[in-house]
């Protein structure tokens, strides 16, 4: 039998964040509202339930005199995104 | 929130995983900086070194070399500023930054310790720079960059094998073509990106 998607994982702007950060050591919230083209407002709130949920870590810091936000993965979001990149994988050939 | 409530299908999530994925590509062209600033300086030094060594009866024509030590500072001035400005460190970003760190520290302690391997700075300034091109070209993908490092080990082989005033040439035609060029071209096509 399949596991189920991660509902967390599987929502378009989260997928995206978690695709972006995987690839990078961090990123900064104005380069993946850019990227995802997402509104400041919904990518906050998306990043908080990442954040909570263990998946990504934000750091709040200063660049120069202009607050900053940056954000990385962590170790459990990557191993849940792996998770959810097999589990997909899995659905896709099992339809081949 | 449309995006948020988007339902996927497992193809749709696999096409935006890819994009994403494809998306995520840091400021590597802005390395060029790093090639100009240690391709002007090592030709200077070369050329200033041979004038010296030619046309004055100066004891120790080797303090040209001197000159490389500006280049560390330079690229710690330039590696802050650009990690400063950048909104996205991508892992190629961090390891090429170090490649730089690496080689940076390496020609600072060569040059500091030149009278014990006998003024002999050429072939092993040409070693180091070979390394840190054919790495930061195999880094960030760049095939000039590649192709300037083995340049620079030839001109490595060939400075240790022929006189101290030739090695000199061979060095600053080595840098030319193995450093300055290609980042030339890093630059050109980072104009063309912005």
């Amino acid at each position: 039998m399949f596991e189920t998607l991660d509902p967390l994982l599987h929502s378009q702007l989260r997928l995206s964040v978690m695709s972006l950060l995987v690839s990078v050591e961090q990123a900064d919230f104005v380069y993946i509202k850019e990227e995802t083209e997402a509104t400041a407002g919904n990518l906050s709130v998306q990043l908080d339930k990442l954040s909570n949920a263990g998946y990504i870590e934000i750091v709040k810091g200063f660049r120069g005199k202009k607050p900053n936000t940056s954000c990385r993965i962590t170790k459990n979001g990557i191993e849940a995104f792996e998770k959810y990149v097999k589990t997909i994988n899995n659905y896709l050939n099992i339809k081949k | 929130m449309e995006k948020e409530e988007q339902n996927l299908s497992n193809e749709e999530s696999l096409k935006l995983i890819t994009a994403m994925i494809n998306k995520a590509k840091g400021n590597i062209q802005d390395s060029y900086i790093f090639f100009l600033v240690w391709g002007w300086l090592v030709v200077f030094a070369c050329l200033l070194h041979y004038g010296l060594l030619k046309f004055t009866t100066m004891e120790h024509p080797e303090i040209a070399w001197f000159i490389l030590i500006i280049g560390v500072f330079l690229s710690g001035y330039f590696g802050y500023k650009i990690g400063k400005s950048s909104s996205v460190k991508t892992y190629s970003d961090s390891i090429h930054g170090h490649i730089w760190i690496a080689f940076g520290v390496g020609y600072f302690i060569l040059i500091i310790f030149m009278k014990e391997i006998n003024y002999n700075l050429n072939p092993l300034i040409m070693l180091l720079a070979g390394g840190s091109t054919y790495l930061s070209g195999i880094t960030i993908k760049f095939r000039p960059l590649i192709y300037g490092g083995i340049v620079l080990w030839v001109a490595a082989i060939i400075a240790f094998l022929v006189p101290g005033d030739i090695q000199l040439l061979t060095s600053a035609g080595g840098i030319l073509l193995g450093y300055l060029i290609p980042g030339y071209i890093l630059k050109y096509k980072n104009g063309k990106h912005v």
